[in-house]
């Protein structure tokens, strides 16, 4: 097949990003690698967003489950076999609980980051989609879900070290996390997801699996009476992006060292969101793009003026939505495109639209 | 017990449905042999809609069943319905507009529609059919360009061709001619034509002109009941028939065209 002009930009733009090590000083390549990582859970919102045309506002959740999940394996490794994680000590818990033991592996710790946020994505999705929940209504629900996490682990303080979150590693696989080299190692490795998942995703939606996703997006019931079960294929996608996410939230962890109910709440939700609206939502790349660049210049311009952040987010989100609905990514394109969804599409009212069609 | 050949495809019994007070349908019975061709007529707020929201399993009967070939479907979800062979065109054209005609076009001729076997690309016979399909329909030269891009009258052409595709064993056609020109009407009428005896289809329409050119068995609804059964002259010729269009003005030049 012949490649597209996207891959190839793609490419081009991975192999500088291959190269960065070389060229880039620490500080730089420990943000750069941050927000690689985070890129990853914008190509999840992508899926779910710009091709399902679901709003999750939730996304922090799976990425919390993966980072929660391999931060559990960190902590457990840190600390000296037959003792307790500190902070348990502090809060007076005498034995590890239960949810903590199959961490103390290193594969099931790995096979846990890449289902467990899946599992949970499946679930909530199969609980919300079975039910033909759409709309604003799914948005609110994903929200909702994610603050129920973030409150449990401010709360359980023994269980999850609450609001100072998990953190004091020292080794991943017999690797020292401290070592220079281990941040170079560490933003190749997240490079080569951010590659697979751009890659793999662009692949699968190539497929007609994608075109599906499209149709429903545009005409959820057309699909229906077309014999496709638009629930299978919404639960599916949003898999897909809690994979992505939890996978991300993992690098994260590794990345920064720690991970707290503060850095996977509201307004990371909400962020990944905006970034992915101005990188473009239709675009693997664009999203992608947009979330690295506005996760730096988020870096400059809060070191700047810590307090102006949020109005600028603000602003660039209004701009966005009326200015640029299809991203920076479309405005490049320029190409005859289809129409795109609302950003929240209307709510579906069943029983008076029958009765309109019926009359 | 009656043999296969002569059980209805589509049975109806006593069907009766109601939102919140008002009946849509009230105990309504109608059958449709294999490879038949039938009409479905009616003043406003007949219940034409609603029998086809019915059989695809969009709205829940009150009471009574819908069987097809025999078995009861009232009661599957919409994507299973379609899947043993039901098609319904809607009022509006519904095409996905996202995607182009020919993509449409394989998409309703694919055979697998699960979440896993969608991965397979569309077979040879696929792309043929999806192929032939848009020369039928006189695309040919719009297959790559997005739905959404094409003309209304194209996107109703679209649509049936998606219909066809899908070579379902029960068609239902939702005032197919909306917004089509007089010889656009009389082409979508010979295409129908030809594809009763293959499949069996009920048509909605109001358009009286394009009802006679089908020359096939007319089913009159009024008040969510079967009023009348028979061909088209005998049924203008009922002055019962003529009151209850009379009775709407609006529908009544339709009648008289």
């Amino acid at each position: 097949m012949k490649p597209s002009p996207g891959a190839l930009v793609t490419l081009a733009l991975l192999l500088i990003l291959a190269f960065a090590p070389l060229y880039l000083g620490a500080y730089p390549l420990t943000l750069l690698g941050r927000v690689l990582a985070l890129s990853v859970a914008a190509v999840g919102v992508t899926v779910v967003w710009g091709r399902a045309g679901i709003l999750s506002l939730g996304q922090g959740l799976f990425f919390g489950l993966g980072g929660y999940a391999l931060a559990m394996h960190l902590k457990l490794t840190a600390t000296p076999p037959g003792d307790l994680p500190d902070f348990m000590v502090y809060n007076g818990v005498e034995r590890l609980p239960w949810f903590w033991a199959p961490f103390a592996s290193a594969p099931l710790t790995l096979l846990a980051v890449l289902t467990l946020p899946a599992a949970a994505a499946g679930l909530v999705a199969w609980l919300m989609f079975r039910r033909r929940i759409t709309g604003v209504y799914v948005s609110i629900i994903t929200q909702a879900l994610l603050l129920a996490f973030v409150t449990w682990l401010n709360g359980a303080q023994g269980l999850t070290s609450g609001t100072n979150g998990i953190t004091d590693f020292q080794t991943f696989l017999g690797i020292d996390l401290r070592s220079p080299g281990t941040t170079r190692g560490l933003y190749w490795v997240t490079l080569a997801a951010v590659a697979l998942a751009l890659g793999g995703t662009a692949a699968l939606l190539r497929t007609p699996f994608g075109q599906v996703l499209t149709a429903i997006r545009d005409n959820e019931n057309r699909t229906r009476f077309l014999g496709f079960n638009p629930a299978a294929f919404k639960i599916a996608a949003f898999m897909l992006g809690g994979l992505l996410a939890g996978v991300s939230g993992a690098l994260y962890t590794l990345h920064l060292g720690t991970i707290s109910p503060a850095m996977i709440g509201t307004a990371f939700s909400l962020e990944l969101v905006v970034w992915v609206a101005l990188g473009g939502r239709a675009s693997l790349l664009g999203s992608a793009a947009g979330l690295v660049l506005g996760q730096l210049a988020k870096d400059r311009v809060s070191s700047a003026a810590p307090d102006a952040w949020l109005y600028v987010m603000g602003a660039l989100f209004v701009l966005v939505v009326l200015v640029l609905p299809q991203g920076v990514a479309g405005l490049l394109a320029r190409r005859p495109r289809a129409p795109q969804p609302p950003l929240q599409p209307a709510a579906p009212s069943p029983v008076p639209r029958e009765v309109s069609d019926a009359l | 017990m009656p043999s296969e050949r002569t059980e209805p495809l589509l049975d109806v019994r006593g069907v009766t449905v109601a939102f919140g007070g008002f009946k849509a349908l009230t105990n309504l019975s109608l059958q449709v042999p294999p490879g038949h061709l039938r009409v479905l007529i009616g003043p406003n707020g007949a219940g034409k809609s609603t029998l086809l929201d019915t059989i695809i399993g969009k709205v829940r009967p009150d009471s009574g069943e819908v069987r097809f070939a025999g078995r009861v479907i009232s009661r599957l979800p919409e994507h299973r319905v379609a899947g043993l062979g039901i098609c319904r065109k809607f009022q509006a054209p519904g095409v996905l507009e996202g995607l182009t005609a020919r993509e449409n076009l394989l998409l309703a001729a694919r055979r697998d529609k699960g979440v896993l076997s969608i991965l397979r690309p569309p077979t040879p016979a696929e792309q043929t059919r999806a192929d032939e399909l848009l020369d039928l329909t006189g695309l040919t030269g719009r297959a790559a360009i997005p739905a959404a891009a094409l003309a209304h009258g194209e996107k109703q052409w679209l649509e049936i061709g998606m219909v066809v595709a899908a070579d379902p064993r029960l068609l239902l056609l939702d005032e197919p001619t909306a917004g089509m020109t007089a010889q656009e009407t009389a082409q979508t009428a010979a295409l129908i034509q030809t594809m009763a005896g293959r499949h069996t289809v009920l048509v909605i329409d109001h358009d009286m002109h394009f009802v006679d050119l089908l020359n096939a068995p007319v089913t009159v609804l009024h008040q969510g009941q079967v009023f009348r059964e028979g061909d088209l002259a005998t049924l203008r010729a009922d002055p019962a028939v003529m009151e209850i269009y009379l009775g709407r003005p609006r529908e009544a030049a339709h009648a008289q065209a």
